[in-house]
């Protein structure tokens, strides 16, 4: 029973930061049409800032991880300044590559900085748990479960209750109708650039604490992030955080009771099952009655 | 005194295609005008050029501001509101959400209609300000989109064709609530239906393979019945059909 809810436990917290990679994945991609592949970097980016923040300047965690989320907003703005706003007139396709682009080059500055060795991010609970149901459940990972529920309940509440919101679900529901009803689509592109980065740096400075901090620590998870965006359809939020939670339970129960040496192969094999029975993705029976 | 809307030699092509071959127009303040046209006349295309969708040579005036490199969502904040052909709802909104996204064009300006005017001008929408808005009638579409542009103040309305497909019953309550709407705004309604827009509207001018071939006050041109029912009926033969299909298809 103990093993049981450790490892749900552990699928519940890597669900939450996969759900907010793979939200920030589609909410870029619904307002502008980008698939943002530099998402794994930005989080790695936002583990590294976290680092710099607590371990050399010694800053207390609630704002290292505010001005954390910040930075990294910015450095999404950046991109959209960059990699997007140049590019507007070219076909998609250009902007997805230049993505790729930016990804690399992240990458390369972040190791340029912080060199290639691995780090660590304490955690501000230490390596105290949670002792429930048999199990030890790290704090950290309630904190990354806590956070996350509280970020999508706001960006829900922001997206279906507040003008800006609205316009960003019109903007994705019909970007000419958009451009007719005066809302400033431009501008509305750089927001969504941003917070998408942000919220793969608050994820990424969430989860740096239960693993370690390397280059590479976001592109493995942007991998089984878009098994989840793919399972999603690419279009409903719930349904990729969903999708997101549930890949990432199954994977580490496949882990704990099968076999950890395939742990990273997991999202692809469940993502490639879930194709083969349902090639239009888990919840395309929705989407067809929805549009 | 210089008109509300001027248009002098408005060109649109699709590459080497002309749909609009340098038409002039004008909209005063006030006046209420009609574009008429068969099929392919190039109607869409004249509006999507005023409201900045397609690129257009020519000049295009608004309340005396050049609109030429001003971007569509800048148009509209303006107060030139295009309610497009096919009523394009934000499938994904409801009913009321779908409103209230007009607001956000309003920019300074204090609306005519709010919110309980648009509901008192289309009551059916009333009870469907809930429902999401991919569920619609064509119908409740229209009333939908014509109320989301009025909710952006508009100094200038555009209509792309707001009776096409809707029931005749449904035609009229749309154009009931256009005669209203047309006391306080100025309006230009692109049609097909040539009886429905002339009894609206001040002015009309017809459209044929992109040119105008007539204009004139409305009276004149419904007196002249046989002369704008050839224009009207002249492209809508089998091979412009074709045609028509095919740009939908594609
Ligand atoms: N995006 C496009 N690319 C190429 N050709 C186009 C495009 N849009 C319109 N056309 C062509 O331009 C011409 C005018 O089209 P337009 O849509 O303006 O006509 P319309 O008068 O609005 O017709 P309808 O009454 O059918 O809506 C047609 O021949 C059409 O095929
Ligand atoms: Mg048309």
């Amino acid at each position: 029973m103990g093993h049981f809810v450790g490892l749900l436990a552990s699928g519940v917290a890597q669900g939450a930061i996969a759900a907010l990679i793979a939200l920030g994945i589609v909410l870029l991609h619904q307002t502008t049409g980008v698939v943002n592949f530099a998402q794994g970097d930005l989080l790695t980016l936002g583990a590294y800032f976290g680092v710099w923040l607590v371990v050399d300047h010694g800053i207390a965690t609630i704002p290292a991880y505010l001005i954390v989320v910040a930075l990294v907003f910015g450095v999404g703005v950046a991109m959209e300044r960059i990699g997007y706003a140049p590019l507007r007139r070219q076909p998609i396709l250009a902007v997805v590559i230049s993505t790729f682009a930016l990804a690399l080059g992240l990458r390369s500055l972040i190791i340029l900085w912080q060199g290639n060795d691995q780090k660590t991010l304490p955690s501000p609970f230490g390596g105290r748990v949670w002792h429930f149901a048999g199990a030890a459940i790290p704090y950290q990972s309630v904190l990354i479960v806590a956070v996350t529920g509280v970020v999508l309940a706001g960006l829900m509440l922001m997206l279906h209750r507040s003008s800006i919101g609205r316009q960003v679900r019109a903007l994705a529901a019909d970007r000419e109708t958009a451009l007719l009803q005066g809302i400033r689509v431009t501008r509305l592109s750089v927001l969504m650039f941003g917070l998408s980065a942000a919220l793969a740096g608050l994820g990424g400075v969430l989860v740096a604490p239960t693993l370690t901090v390397s280059p590479q620590l976001g592109f493995t998870l942007l991998l089984s992030s878009f098994a989840a965006t793919v399972l999603g359809g690419f279009d409903r939020m719930g349904a990729t955080v969903l999708a997101a939670f549930g890949i990432a339970i199954v994977q580490q129960m496949a882990a704990g009771y099968v076999s950890a040496d395939y742990v990273e192969a997991y999202p692809y094999l469940i993502l490639l099952v879930a194709l083969v029975l349902r090639p239009s993705g888990l919840f395309g029976e929705v989407v067809r009655v929805r549009y | 005194m210089s008109a509300l809307l001027e248009v002098r030699g408005l060109v649109v092509s699709y590459g080497p295609v002309d749909a609009v071959r340098g038409i002039d127009l004008e909209v005063g303040a006030g006046e209420t005008v009609a574009l008429l046209g068969a099929n392919g006349a190039g109607k869409s295309s004249t509006l999507r050029a005023l409201s900045g969708l397609v690129k257009a040579r020519g000049e295009v005036r608004f309340g005396g501001a050049d609109l030429r490199r001003v971007s569509p969502d800048a148009i509209a904040r303006a107060g030139l509101v295009h309610v497009p052909e096919g009523r394009m709802p934000f499938r994904s909104l409801t009913t009321e959400e779908n409103l209230l996204v007009g607001t956000v064009a309003r920019g300074g300006r204090t609306a005519e209609f709010a919110l309980s005017d648009v509901y008192d001008l289309f009551p059916p929408l009333t009870k469907l300000r809930r429902r999401g808005s991919w569920t619609l009638s064509g119908g409740e579409q229209q009333m939908m989109a014509t109320g989301r542009g009025l909710l952006a103040a508009p100094r200038l309305l555009l209509l792309d064709e707001p009776s096409l497909g809707l029931a005749p019953a449904v035609v009229d309550t749309v154009y009931a609530a256009l005669r209203e709407v047309r006391e306080k705004i100025s309006v230009l309604v692109v049609e097909q239906n040539a009886g429905l827009a002339l009894g609206l509207c001040e002015r009309a001018y017809v459209l044929a393979a992109g040119e105008i071939a007539m204009s004139g006050p409305a009276a004149e041109l419904a007196d002249r019945e046989s002369l704008l029912a050839s224009y009207l009926a002249r492209e809508s033969d089998a091979d412009h059909e074709v045609h028509q299909d095919e740009r939908q298809a594609g």
